[in-house]
C-alpha cells in the first residue's frame, strides 16, 4: 500500500485491532480514576451553582439579570453566542473533514461531536430562560394556539435560530449516535456484568458488523456529512443574522455571517483542544491523539483566527469609509469608549494569541497549546460580548445611554453552565467509547 | 427485507477467521473465483472494497434519503406560506404578503429539508439492516466487533466444492482458524468467554457447556482435547528440554504479535518467560506449546516467532 513518509502515522506504539479495543475500553470497563471523581464532582457544583441561579431566575423573575433597556441583551445573549460556536467544531470536524478526507480527525471526532451536543444543550438555557415565563418554552414552535389563529413570524430571524439550533441539535445527536452503534457493540460483546450486557446491548440494536450492513452504513454517513456540512454553516449564519437584520450600528453589516462562522470554527477548536488536552493526559491517549493531530489543529486555529482578525479590521475599515456617522461612532467606542478594556482583550485574544502558531514549536507543545486554547475561549466571549453590549449601550438617543454590568445570578448561570457541560462530558468519558474504535481500526496500518 | 437474522432457521456456518482485511479480501476472491456462494462477512471496521467483492449493489438508500429531503422542503414552504400568508398574514416592514415574500422562508426550509433527510435516511437504514432498540445480536464470535474478521458460509447452501475442500481453501488463504459448524449466538445468552486463550489457561475439563460453538472442525485443525496429565506432563518435558530454562529472567513476551496479556500468562504457567526461549523452540517443541495452550494450530510458524524473538532478543 502507498504510504508518505513525510506523514508521521496517526497513531504510535505500534497497536494491533485488540490493543486499540483494549485501550479506548478500559475507562468503560474498570473503576473510574480518582482524576474521573474529582473533574465529576467540581462539574456537579458548577451545575448545582447553575440549578441555584435558574431557579431564582424563574421564582424572583427576569429582573435578577441586568439585561434591561437598552442593553436588553447582554450576558444571556453573549453566552448563547458563545456556546452555540462551541458547538460548531464536533460537527465540522466529523462532516467536512470526512468529505475532506482528512483521516486525523478519526481520533477526535467521537469527543467533538459529544461537546458540540453538550454545548448546545447550554446554548438552549440562554434563550429558553431569557423569555422569563420558561414554561411557555413551546410558543415559537409553529403551533395553532388558543389566542385566535396568530403563527410565529417567519419572516424573524429569531425564529429561524428556533428551527437551525434544534435541526442542530437533533442531527448531531443522530449523526453522533449512528457513529457510536459499532462501538457500543463492541463494548457489549466484551462484557461481563448483566448490566452492561443489557445496556449497551440495547443501544447496539444489534449491529454485528456484517459486510452488507457496513457497505450501507459508510453510505448513511457520507450522506449525513454531506448534509451536515451546510448546516453547520447556516446554524452560525442565521445567529448572525439575529444581529445583521437589525438597524443597529455594529450589527447591520453582510460581512456578519462568513465572520460568525470562521469565529464559531475558530472558538470550536479551541475548546476542542481545550478538552482533547485534559482528556489525553488523564486517560493516557497520547498514542491515539498525537502531536500531529494537536498541529493540525492549531493550523485550523490560525487559519480560522486570522479570517477573524481579518474581518475585524474590515468591519472597522468599511465603518470609517461608509461615512455614516453612528457607524463609526459604535467602532470608536469600542475602541476607546467605556468598554475598551473588551475590545483590546478580544483582539490580543483572537488576533494576536493564535498568530504564535506559525512556529513549529508553538504547535507541538502540549502545554502551550493548552494555554493558547484558553485564551482563545476567553476571547471568543469577550467577542460576542463587545459587539452585542457595546453597540446596545449607546442608543440613538443619548439619554437611554446606559452601563451594563452583569448581576451574580447572571455569572452564576455562565458558570453553572460550564457546570453541566463538565458533567455531560465526564459521563460520556466514562459510560462511552472517548475514540472512534472502527474508524481508528482502519488507520492504523496507515500514514497520511 | 432483513437480512441480518442469520438466527431465524437454525442455520449452521462455515466460518474463517482471519486476523488481517487484505486476506479476508484474497480469500473472498478466491472463493467467488471458485464459485462458492458467501453468505456474509463479519468485521469490527469497515473494509473498504468487501461489499463490492462480495457482489453487494450500492444501497438505494440516498434516493430515499432524496425523497425524504424533498419532503423536508415542501413541508417547511407549506408551514410558512399557509401561517404567514393564507392564514394569517403578517406584513412586515411593508413588504409584500405574496409569492415573493418565501426569500425569508428559505432558512426554514434549508433546515427541515435537512432535518427530515437525516431522520428519514438514518430510520431507513436501521429498517433496511433490521436494527431496533432490544434486538438479539446474531455473532459467530465473540471478537467479530473487536480484531477477528469473519467469512461465513451457510452449511444448508449448495456447494460445488465440499465442505471439508471449503475449509481447507479457508486455511489456505491464511484464516488463523476455520471452524465447521458454527451456530450463531448472542453475547446476552452466553455469560462463558469464548477466547481461546482463557480456554487455554483455565486446565478445567472443556465441559461441553455450549455444545454448538465447540464443534471441532471435520479437518480436526483446532483441538479442544483436554491432554491427560502424563501427556501434559511429557509436553512440558520437551519445551524444557528444547527451549531451556528461564533462569529467573522474564521479557515483555507481549512484544511478539499474536501474543496477547492472557497467552503471555499462559506462557508463563509452563515455564516459557523469555524471547531466548522462544527463539529455541522446535517444530516439536511449537507443537507441544500449541497442544498444552490449545493455541491455533500452525500460527507461532506462520507469525514466525521464532525471528521475531531472535529481533527482539538483540535489541
Amino acid at each position: 500500500m502507498y504510504s508518505a513518509d513525510i506523514r508521521q502515522p496517526l497513531v504510535t506504539g505500534g497497536k494491533t485491532y485488540s490493543d486499540v479495543t483494549a485501550d479506548i475500553c478500559r475507562p468503560i470497563e474498570n473503576k473510574p480514576t480518582s482524576s474521573w471523581w474529582m473533574g465529576f464532582s467540581l462539574g456537579v457544583l458548577f451545575l448545582l451553582v447553575l440549578v441555584g441561579t435558574l431557579t431564582w431566575t424563574v421564582w424572583e423573575g427576569i429582573g435578577t439579570w441586568n439585561t434591561n433597556k437598552s442593553v436588553m441583551w447582554g450576558w444571556d445573549i453573549t453566552n448563547f453566542v458563545f456556546w452555540v460556536g462551541i458547538g460548531h467544531a464536533g460537527t465540522l470536524i466529523s462532516a467536512i473533514l470526512l468529505l475532506f478526507r482528512q483521516k486525523w480527525r478519526m481520533s477526535i471526532n467521537r469527543s467533538a461531536e459529544a461537546m458540540t451536543i453538550f454545548a448546545v444543550f447550554c446554548a438552549a438555557i440562554f434563550p429558553l430562560f431569557h423569555m422569563g415565563r420558561v414554561w411557555l418554552g413551546f410558543w415559537p414552535l409553529p403551533l395553532p394556539n388558543a389566542f385566535g389563529s396568530l403563527w410565529v413570524n417567519f419572516n424573524s430571524p429569531l425564529l429561524w435560530d428556533v428551527f437551525a439550533i434544534s435541526t442542530y441539535l437533533s442531527v448531531s445527536l443522530v449523526f453522533w449516535y449512528l457513529g457510536l452503534i459499532p462501538d457500543i457493540a463492541t463494548v457489549r460483546d466484551r462484557a461481563t456484568s448483566k448490566a452492561r450486557k443489557f445496556w449497551y446491548g440495547f443501544f447496539a440494536m444489534g449491529w454485528n458488523g456484517s459486510a452488507k450492513s457496513w457497505g450501507r452504513y459508510e453510505v448513511v454517513a457520507l450522506i449525513l456529512a454531506g448534509i451536515s456540512t451546510p448546516l453547520v454553516l447556516s446554524v452560525h449564519t442565521i445567529v448572525s443574522m439575529d444581529f445583521a437584520t437589525s438597524v443597529i450600528p455594529g450589527w447591520h453589516t453582510t460581512i456578519f455571517p462568513p465572520y460568525f462562522v470562521a469565529g464559531a470554527i475558530f472558538s470550536g477548536f479551541g475548546m476542542v483542544l481545550t478538552l482533547l488536552l485534559i482528556a489525553r493526559h488523564v486517560m493516557n491517549y497520547q498514542d491515539y491523539i498525537t502531536t500531529e493531530h494537536l498541529e493540525a489543529m492549531t493550523k485550523v486555529i490560525l487559519l480560522t483566527g486570522s479570517i477573524v482578525g481579518v474581518a475585524y479590521i474590515t468591519e472597522f475599515v468599511i465603518a470609517a469609509y461608509s461615512g455614516y456617522e453612528y457607524e463609526q461612532y459604535a467602532f470608536a467606542n469600542r475602541m476607546f469608549g467605556p468598554y475598551a478594556w473588551a475590545y483590546w482583550t478580544m483582539m490580543f485574544c483572537n488576533l494576536m494569541a493564535p498568530q504564535v502558531f506559525w512556529s513549529k514549536w508553538a504547535r507541538t507543545t502540549p502545554w502551550f497549546i493548552f494555554v493558547v486554547s484558553i485564551i482563545v475561549n476567553i476571547g471568543m466571549w469577550f467577542e460576542r460580548f463587545v459587539i452585542i453590549v457595546t453597540s446596545l449601550h449607546r442608543d440613538f438617543l443619548p439619554s437611554s445611554w446606559v452601563m451594563y454590568h452583569a448581576t451574580w445570578v447572571e455569572v452564576g448561570i455562565f458558570l453553572g453552565t460550564f457546570g453541566l457541560f463538565f458533567t455531560c462530558f465526564f459521563l460520556f468519558a466514562k459510560f462511552l467509547p472517548v475514540i472512534n474504535m472502527s474508524e481508528i481500526k482502519t488507520i492504523i496500518k496507515d500514514k497520511e | 427485507m432483513i437480512d441480518k437474522s442469520i438466527q431465524l432457521d437454525n442455520r449452521k456456518f462455515t466460518v474463517g477467521t482471519f486476523d488481517d482485511s487484505d486476506k479476508l479480501l484474497h480469500a473472498v476472491d478466491t472463493l467467488r473465483e471458485k464459485g462458492i456462494k458467501i453468505f456474509d462477512c463479519y468485521t469490527p471496521f469497515p473494509v473498504h472494497h468487501l461489499d463490492h467483492k462480495l457482489g453487494y449493489h450500492r444501497t438505494n438508500l440516498t434516493i430515499g434519503a432524496f425523497l425524504c429531503g424533498m419532503l423536508g422542503s415542501l413541508t417547511g414552504f407549506t408551514l410558512a406560506y399557509y401561517m404567514n400568508v393564507v392564514d394569517w398574514p403578517m406584513i412586515i416592514g411593508g413588504k409584500p404578503q405574496d409569492i415573493t415574500v418565501v426569500t425569508s422562508f428559505i432558512p426554514v426550509i434549508f433546515e427541515l429539508t435537512i432535518l427530515f433527510t437525516a431522520f428519514g435516511m438514518v430510520i431507513m437504514f436501521f429498517a433496511r439492516t433490521g436494527m431496533i432498540h432490544g434486538i438479539k445480536e446474531d455473532l459467530l464470535d465473540r471478537r467479530q466487533t473487536d480484531d477477528h474478521m469473519l467469512l461465513a458460509i451457510d452449511n444448508a447452501e449448495d456447494q460445488n466444492l465440499s465442505n471439508s475442500e471449503i475449509q481447507s481453501l479457508l486455511q489456505s488463504e491464511g484464516a488463523i482458524e476455520v471452524r465447521g459448524e458454527v451456530v450463531p449466538f448472542n453475547t446476552s445468552h452466553t455469560m462463558e468467554d469464548e477466547f481461546v486463550s482463557k480456554e487455554a489457561a483455565s486446565s478445567d475439563v472443556l465441559v461441553d457447556k455450549e455444545p454448538k460453538k465447540k464443534v471441532s472442525t471435520s479437518t480436526g485443525k483446532k483441538s479442544t482435547i483436554k491432554l491427560s496429565e502424563s501427556e501434559r506432563t511429557e509436553r512440558l518435558n520437551i519445551i524444557k528440554s528444547t527451549m531451556g530454562d528461564a533462569g529467573g529472567a522474564k521479557d515483555d513476551l507481549k512484544l511478539i504479535s499474536g501474543v496477547g496479556p492472557k497467552y503471555e500468562s499462559t506462557l508463563n504457567e509452563i515455564g516459557i518467560y523469555t524471547f531466548d526461549q522462544v527463539s529455541k523452540m522446535t517444530p516439536e517443541a511449537i507443537k507441544a506449546v500449541e497442544e498444552i495452550t490449545n493455541y491455533f494450530p500452525g500460527r507461532i510458524e506462520r507469525d514466525d516467532w521464532i525471528s521475531q524473538a531472535n529481533n527482539l532478543k538483540n535489541k
